[in-house]
């Protein structure tokens, strides 16, 4: 244990009889245990057993951002309360963004603080080399993968040299490679002095480089607490009862019997999701037989999801020849929560409405997967665990002969993941062909017969575990094991945002001030509604026109081709006005069904579509040559808009790629759930409550993150409370503009 | 009252979702149905304000209707509406109406009844938007009283009952439980 930083005698944060309680729900009972600074320190417990909870009421997230009923005495060092003292990193390393560029997010821990931005730059790059990545700061953090994601992250906490570093399972969404990396970077926290506390499911790794452990019991209770070495020899049996570890005894892997014809069969498959878009499946053949249970391996990005869902039939492939079973291919989604249709556990399972007297098989059901007192619950308020088991039962309902599942144990403690590997057995046992998609080792070595590896949509590994684990270059590659290379590629995806381009931003209109040409464009746009001739509503429409082609830098095409589907409009309202428009009693009227067209209103039509052409116009001026970050800044520092609104509202509206990337899924998901179930007007509600309850619980995750990086107080009061990173813009030309475009306008007007 | 910043969170998020559908409604429910009648037109309007219905339900604060519509305004707009700006500062005026109804109620009534009346001003902010930009003015006055009633009452059916049903919904699954408007529901019984 040479890592072991001698204690500081200092106590970091005492705790004498605390107990936590979220509303009926008791999380913590009880607990007495001294955190001295310099004890770093690993949480384990089953989940729900209120590790999340404990870091956060040592921190002082619980109270500050969280509510909560807590009981008894804690003592908290003050030094605590510095902003920027304690560095958090989460679980889901999107919901604890908030900018949408990798430099602005290092930053904004340090705008709350109100440091000096001509510094900041500085610093932001010194953070990310800590962290071990190195990636552009104008790069948006969308478009990295999983494991560059939660560097970025440990980033942002690193750049404000916190004393006390949080880590509330920063691995569960990595591929093995990436937790090792993760790993290595906490080893070398804990050996520069830093305080660290990590709550992590896959622990074993980590019991060398942290020299304390603490055990929470399943009822939110300190079972123990020492050096973790020790706990590790001593309480293996207590980590297997509470489903810690995987259990030790030697498990028989049954071997049925291989049917001799395949079940499925794919030969020289290849898949694409937009039809000019890159091919993420490139002539895949292979054949799945009864009696397999087929894990399927591949980094992130592989083409591990696409596969599964081109073979139960769900995305169609664009090349090659596929032959499903004819009984039908049972598909398990990533997220269980886009699996259910009903409001009770009980129905789902039953797969209908059951009343107060659900059936024999369903109560057999309920038990099997551990779901007994669930049963009246709501599937969507239960934990992470009862919910893939709950998922699972209802794939598993359905009698198939192939079942696909994308990654069932991802993030799951060692109980639910084997009632859920057992049941797959059983499937398998009678006959049926299981494939899996996963990052867990464990899982393959354990269950599988057969493994496949993907790299790029191609497969580069089609045999048995046993073979694949000698090929360390192959392991590598499919990021199965640490490649000691350093980081992953930076590019996963396409930048969503930043589509201003530097032409764009160069330009005479983006150089303005956002706020500013907001105002001037809003006005401008407001004095539209005065225009009643032709020759006042044309130069209106003129205006952003020329504006467009000549001072924003966007080329003539892109202008033509983004008003094209206005002229259907422009048609609509000239119809509109032509036939209902008041006109007086002598105007000749021509009657055409129950229409009265008139000469006039035709007219009045035509001034109502260049009014709103020149809206439309100006539209288009303001959001090509406006970034999205720039203009709500510049909304607190112009207009002092507290900054909790303009951040907040940003943090909300990076995540819409992500929900398109749901919404499509989800429809997916319903069509194969969807089906057999009645629509009625409620199902009109319920139908997108999977996205809803996410976008819920994403909220309240993202608004945590914010405060816990300093995002409280002056910082997200007042817009004076705070630094910003990127200089301001507003100036002269500002007014300039303003007062040009409004002289414009009024000239228009004028005959 | 005060706002927290999980509230405004949501109401981005929220809003954000609404100015997607806005945008499909733009070319779904304005293309055809206009061209039969205006007033038969209106009948598709309240759709354009669910953001204003169902964040303020759910969240409970002043000014959130009219934030919500503005951001959902926003977002249509950005994603490239075809009514380009207007967009937004139409979502600005019918935030402005539902915000009138909540204010009423000192923002303290928040019920179905009450929901469904203040979406129902939101219409009147529509009306009052399209008068001056869209034209409305220069219909017969019958046509005009037609428009103004039938948008009011699809505001408070589409924008109100529907909120309503969503905010329900979302409620019995218990995840609103750090939301004002969402502890109502999750004790009720299934």
């Amino acid at each position: 244990m040479s890592a072991l930083v001698p204690a500081q005698p200092m106590s970091l944060v005492s705790f004498d009889n605390v107990s936590v309680a979220f509303g009926r729900t008791r999380v913590l009972s009880e607990l007495n245990w001294n955190w001295r600074w310099g004890e770093s320190v690993l949480v384990v417990g089953p989940s729900g057993a209120g590790k999340s909870t404990l870091a956060a009421l040592a921190t002082g997230l619980i109270p500050a951002s969280i509510e909560a009923e807590v009981s008894g005495e804690l003592d908290r060092d003050p030094r605590l309360s510095r902003p920027g003292a304690v560095g958090y990193v989460f679980q889901d390393p999107d919901s604890q963004f908030c900018q949408l560029r990798v430099g602005e997010e290092v930053a904004f821990g340090l705008e709350n603080s109100s440091s000096d931005p001509a510094a900041m730059d500085a610093v932001v790059v010194d953070a990310l080399s800590q962290s071990g990545i190195v990636v552009p700061a104008d790069q948006e953090h969308m478009t990295l993968s999983g494991g560059n994601k939660q560097k970025v992250a440990l980033a942002s906490a690193l750049s404000l040299t916190p004393e006390v570093m949080v880590l509330d399972e920063p691995t569960a969404n990595l591929d093995p490679a990436s937790t090792y990396q993760v790993f290595r970077e906490i080893e070398r926290l804990v050996e520069s002095g830093t305080t660290v506390m990590v709550i992590e499911h896959k622990f074993q790794d980590l019991v060398e480089r942290i020299p304390l452990m603490l055990l929470l019991d399943a009822r939110g209770r300190l079972y123990r607490v020492g050096p973790s070495r020790v706990i590790m020899e001593q309480e293996r049996d207590w980590m297997e009862k509470n489903g810690l570890l995987p259990r030790s005894e030697g498990r028989v892997r049954h071997l049925p019997m291989v049917s001799p014809e395949p079940i499925l069969s794919l030969s020289g498959v290849s898949a694409r999701y937009h039809r000019h878009g890159p091919l993420s499946l490139t002539d895949i053949s292979l054949d799945i037989h009864g009696g397999e249970l087929v894990a399927l391996v591949g980094a992130n990005g592989a083409g591990k999801s696409t596969l599964l869902k081109v073979a139960a039939g769900l995305m169609k492939n664009s090349g090659g020849r596929i032959v499903r079973p004819a009984g039908g291919v049972g598909l398990g989604f990533q997220n269980p929560e886009h699996q259910f249709v009903f409001e009770r556990v009980v129905d789902e399972l039953a797969n209908r409405y059951v009343g107060d007297a659900p059936p024999k098989g369903v109560r057999q059901l309920l038990d099997l997967y551990r779901l007994g007192d669930q049963s009246a619950k709501s599937p969507y308020s239960l934990s992470q665990g009862q919910k893939r088991r709950l998922s699972v039962a209802i794939m598993l309902e359905h009698d198939r002969s192939l079942y696909c599942l994308d990654e069932p144990t991802f993030g799951q403690d060692a109980a639910t993941r084997h009632i859920i590997m057992e049941q797959l057995q059983e499937r398998q046992t009678r006959g049926a062909a299981v494939v899996v998609s996963t990052h867990d080792m464990d899982l393959v070595r354990h269950w599988a017969t057969r493994v496949i590896a993907l790299e790029s949509g191609k497969v580069v590994f089609n045999g048995p575990w046993e073979e694949l684990r000698t090929q360390s270059d192959l392991l590598r590659r499919c990021r199965l094991i640490d490649d000691g290379l350093g980081q992953e590629p930076l590019r996963s995806s396409e930048p969503y945002f930043s589509h201003t381009a530097s032409a764009l931003r160069k330009s005479l209109m983006g150089r303005l001030n956002p706020a500013w040409k907001l105002v001037s464009i809003f006005f401008a746009v407001g004095m539209t509604a005065f225009a009643h001739h032709l020759d006042q509503a044309l130069p209106l429409a003129a205006i952003p026109i020329a504006l467009l082609l000549g001072f924003s830098g966007l080329p003539v095409k892109r202008v033509l081709k983004r008003l094209g589907p206005f002229i259907i409009f422009f048609g609509l309202y000239v119809w509109m006005m032509t036939a209902y428009a008041q006109v007086g009693p002598r105007t000749p009227v021509f009657h055409f069904l129950w229409y009265r067209l008139s000469y006039p209103g035709f007219i009045d039509g035509l001034v109502l579509g260049f009014r709103m052409l020149s809206a439309v116009g100006f539209g288009l001026l303001f959001v090509s040559t406006v970034d999205l970050v720039d203009l709500v800044k510049s909304l607190s520092r112009e207009f002092r808009i507290p900054p909790k609104f303009s951040y907040g509202t940003l943090a909300g509206l990076r995540f819409f790629p992500q929900f398109e990337q749901e919404w499509q899924k989800l429809r997916m998901a319903r069509r194969v759930r969807g089906r057999d179930v009645r629509w009625s007007v409620n199902r009109v509600a319920t139908y997108a409550l999977p996205l809803l309850s996410d976008a819920v619980r994403l909220s309240e995750r993202v608004a945590i993150a914010m405060e816990a990086r300093g995002f409280r107080g002056a910082a997200a009061q007042l817009s004076r409370g705070r630094t910003y990173y990127h200089p301001s813009t507003a100036g002269w030309r500002d007014v300039w503009f303003g007062t040009i475009l409004l002289g414009a306008a009024i000239l228009s007007l004028w005959h | 009252m005060q706002w927290k910043m999980r509230d405004i969170v949501l109401t981005a998020v929220l809003s954000a979702m609404s100015g997607a559908i806005y945008l499909g409604w733009d070319f779904l429910f304005k293309a055809l149905p206009p061209v039969v009648n205006p007033v038969a037109s209106a009948a598709f309007n309240g759709l354009w304000w669910i953001a204003g219905g169902i964040v303020p339900f759910i969240i409970r604060r002043p000014g959130a209707a009219l934030l919500a519509e503005s951001i959902g305004g926003f977002v249509e707009f950005a994603l490239g509406s075809p009514y380009g700006i207007q967009a937004f500062t139409i979502g600005i005026a019918q935030g402005l109406g539902i915000e009138l109804g909540f204010m009423l109620g000192r923002y303290r009534r928040y019920n179905l009844v009450w929901l469904m009346m203040s979406c129902a001003l939101g219409g009147i902010g529509n009306y009052i938007y399209s008068y001056f930009y869209y034209g409305v003015n220069l219909y017969s006055a019958v046509n005009q009283t037609g428009y103004l009633l039938v948008t009011m009452v699809s505001g408070a059916v589409l924008a109100g009952l529907l909120s309503w049903l969503v905010a329900r919904a979302l409620g019995r699954t218990g995840v609103l439980g750090n939301f004002l408007g969402g502890r109502e529901f999750e004790s009720e019984a299934l």
